[in-house]
């Protein structure tokens, strides 16, 4: 009779026991911070080396790999979504990337914008107990270059970090 | 509570790794090999022979076409999360060769990637810090489907 309270008594000491450590290694797993990058990033040097009515489409392409988009006037573009997963493309209208350079520079329809981003998450676990959720942080920089396919230069460039 | 302290620690320690554990590296499509790739002579390789060498293309771009690409693994979290699709313009891959060749209805570029997603951890006492780290490299093939020959590539190496 006595075994079995003292059975009792150590079962729910080590039953307190193994609840706290999960509660306590929960909370100190908080910290974890996973950063996931998909794609090379921008250097500086590459952009800084983009020079407006010197540098080529051949260069544009060498350094930066083909474009996530090109916009050229009336086209829909399907640009992938920089944080992936399987949501659908976004859609946008060349408009919105050409209006970037048109009150600099006179648009034609040799005119094409080359779209690049780069993105960058981070996320951050928040344990309670075996519920997790994660907040997420997205980061993305973005480069739109206005080329002429005429002459095969590039006329201007916009580059945007977010951090 | 001695008997079951070594029992509480190791709780602790799996409980603790759990999401923050060094994992194997994730890999997505063949490796592509330096010594194949400088095989692909333009204007002599043939179609098939690409196939033998780096397998079925992730993706064959055709003009005027939307292209569907399959996203390569990676770490999320603790888990490997990929086998998505994405949607982009076959434009922006002829892009690539348009400057040096006169394209026609005739070609096609194949896409080959191979993807490499790792991830550490640094476990500190009371903070631990994971990371995570995709490395893709990219092969674009210009194929003149009529002739059945490669006529440019383009590899990019992470």
């Amino acid at each position: 009779m006595i075994r079995l309270s003292m059975l009792r008594r150590y079962t729910i000491k080590a039953t307190f026991l193994c609840l706290a450590v999960i509660v306590f290694a929960q909370l100190l797993t908080r910290c974890t911070v996973l950063t996931h990058k998909g794609e090379k990033p921008f250097k500086e040097d590459q952009i800084n080396g983009i020079l407006p009515g010197k540098t080529t489409k051949q260069e544009i392409l060498l350094w930066f790999g083909p474009p996530l988009a090109i916009a050229r006037k009336g086209k829909v573009m399907k640009i992938p979504r920089p944080e992936g997963g399987k949501e659908l493309p976004d859609e946008v209208r060349s408009e919105t990337f050409l209006e970037l350079f048109s009150s600099k520079h006179e648009l034609t329809g040799y005119h094409r914008v080359y779209y690049y981003h780069c993105a960058e998450t981070e996320t951050e676990p928040v344990y309670f107990v075996y519920a997790d959720r994660a907040e997420k942080k997205l980061f993305i920089d973005k480069l739109w270059i206005l080329i002429n396919r005429q002459t095969g230069v590039v006329e201007d460039y916009i580059f945007r970090r977010q951090r | 509570m001695r008997k079951f302290l070594p029992l509480a620690v190791a709780g602790f320690i799996i409980i603790f790794l759990w999401g923050c554990a060094p994992a194997p590296p994730v890999t997505t499509g063949r490796p592509l090999e330096d010594g194949k790739i400088i095989r692909i002579q333009p204007g002599k390789t043939t179609k098939e022979a690409v196939i033998e060498w780096f397998g079925a293309p992730m993706a064959i771009a055709v003009q005027g076409e939307v292209l569907k690409i399959q996203t390569e693994a990676s770490w999320a979290k603790n888990m490997p999360r990929g086998g998505y699709y994405f949607e982009i313009d076959s434009e922006t891959f002829f892009e690539l060769f348009s400057s040096k060749h006169e394209l026609t209805e005739y070609h096609r570029i194949y896409y080959y990637y191979h993807a490499v997603s790792t991830k550490y951890a640094v476990i500190l006492v009371f903070a631990a810090h994971e990371r995570g780290k995709t490395v893709i490299d990219k092969l674009w093939i210009l194929v003149n489907e009529e002739t059945g020959i490669v006529e440019d590539y383009v590899f990019r190496k992470h």
